[in-house]
């Protein structure tokens, strides 16, 4: 967010249209706030559903790969798990979207990630697990030809 | 909101434009990628399923941007919802191809 502090835009006392946006949940409580934290949050629950998006591209690329070529059945559950990580993911995107929506218009402080510390775990997981593989065949390969 | 808002110098609502664009073409493209896939795997439902999600995909983004020049004040939340949804049925159905790939 820039720091240049427009004035805030609210609906006229005057002349104040009628709220008929969905979910009342979020469009019910609060004020208006500026429409570009509104539009950065839409921007952040899209970020959010582009990550689920890749981890489902990832699965399919997976699965594919595994109708070529002949992979231990590791592969296959990485995949499903890579797949159903991503909708959840999705799902997750939605509730964030409205808990930080909620906030905004409450003039509350903003909720933590909830996905965050589950994405970052996943991936330091994965990347253990690979490196870990990785070393494993490296020194069966050493041990096969030394 | 009776006179048009002043222009936002960050580009701030161009840039939301241009993330939905993202996201629903890459739903889309990965919707395309998993019906070869899943015909090429003989899951013919599979097929059709993600080639419905791709083609509401690419629904979706044109709705959105008509919503967004019809009105002023709009929700995402429809829309939202709509892509997460798509994104919903797209890892289901990753899932049951990954399933449907081990079993045979």
């Amino acid at each position: 967010m820039d720091e240049r502090g427009e004035s805030v835009e609210r609906p006229g006392p005057d002349a104040p249209p009628p709220d008929h946006r969905l979910p009342r949940s979020v469009y019910g409580v609060g004020s208006e706030p500026d429409y570009r934290f509104s539009l950065a949050n839409e921007r952040t629950a899209l970020a959010w559903v582009r990550t689920g998006l890749s981890l489902v591209a990832g699965g399919v690329a997976l699965t594919t790969l595994g109708t070529i070529a002949d992979l231990p059945w590791a592969v296959d559950l990485l995949a499903l798990v890579a797949c159903l990580a991503g909708g959840a993911l999705a799902v997750s995107a939605l509730f964030s979207w409205r808990r930080a929506e909620r906030a905004i218009r409450l003039g509350r402080p903003l909720p933590v990630p909830a996905a965050l510390p589950w994405l970052v775990g996943g991936v330091l997981v994965l990347a253990l697990v690979l490196a870990g593989y990785a070393v494993f065949e490296l020194l069966r390969a050493a041990g096969a030809t030394g | 909101m009776s006179e048009p808002p002043p222009r936002d110098p960050g580009l701030q609502p161009e840039r939301t434009a241009l993330a939905w664009q993202r996201t629903a073409l890459s739903t889309s493209m990965i919707a395309v990628v998993l019906a070869f896939a899943c015909l090429r795997g003989g899951f013919l439902l599979g097929t059709l399923v993600a080639a419905g999600v791709a083609v509401a995909a690419g629904v979706t983004l044109f709705a959105t941007r008509r919503a967004a020049l019809r009105h002023r004040r709009i929700s995402p939340w429809t829309a939202l919802v709509r892509i997460a949804l798509l994104l919903g049925v797209l890892a289901v159905l990753a899932g049951v191809f990954t399933v449907f790939v081990i079993r045979r």
